[in-house]
């Protein structure tokens, strides 16, 4: 599935839609193939009816901005490139509303799949088709 | 008040470089926002999660950022 974006912009902007106690919720996170694991903003998780003393474990997050200690949540549902996970794992992230972040599609979201980026065209792809060796010029 | 649905080019368009809560979002297969309704505006982020936080449970919703992130910010993630 194929998504495009703006290549101008400064991250990556993905869709995602999420699934919690309080109800349906879409967001944009941003990809983040430097991410071991996918995050979200407390900020989301509380609106999605979390609560941070759900968030399991303490987690030292390493980033090139920084380290933290975070907990980790499974959201009922994720769903982002048209593929949907149950119970999907998100660390609880503290970030500050003015990040303008709502989480982290991370390296766990996209193991054993095909992500391609195109930086020229402006578009990130899910498990695309591959096309036959013959038609390698398209 | 009334609402009515606006496409997701009206909504860029009345609020650029807003957060924007959009109530009965429709979508596309790859989940993006191509309208709703707009029950909540302001360039404050945290206005509008205290507002969604007030919506009647079960909620279906999409809060989005309208426009590009700004030039002085930069993402060491």
């Amino acid at each position: 599935m194929k998504i495009p974006f703006d290549v101008t912009d400064r991250l990556i902007r993905l869709p995602v839609y999420l699934r919690g106690p309080r109800g349906e919720h879409r967001f944009q996170f941003a990809l983040d193939t430097a991410a071991t694991r996918s995050a979200a903003s407390g900020l989301v998780l509380e609106l999605l009816g979390y609560h941070q003393s759900q968030a399991v474990g303490q987690h030292q997050v390493r980033a090139g901005s920084g380290g933290v200690r975070v907990g980790l949540l499974s959201v009922a549902r994720l769903t982002a490139f048209g593929r949907t996970e149950l119970n999907f794992p998100l660390q609880w992230l503290p970030l500050p509303p003015a990040t303008m972040l709502d989480g982290l599609l991370g390296l766990d979201f996209f193991r054993g799949h095909v992500l391609e980026i195109d930086f020229v065209r402006g578009y990130v792809e899910l498990d695309p088709e591959r096309k036959p060796w013959w038609r390698f010029w398209r | 008040m009334t609402l009515t649905y606006q496409t997701m080019t009206e909504i860029e368009r009345a609020y650029l470089n807003e957060w924007v809560l959009i109530d009965q979002p429709t979508t596309d297969e790859t989940q993006n926002v191509l309208g709703g309704y707009v029950l909540f505006h302001s360039q404050d982020r945290l206005e509008v999660h205290a507002r969604a936080m007030e919506l009647p449970i079960p909620v279906n919703i999409a809060i989005w950022y309208i426009g590009e992130i700004p030039e002085d910010v930069l993402y060491l993630l």
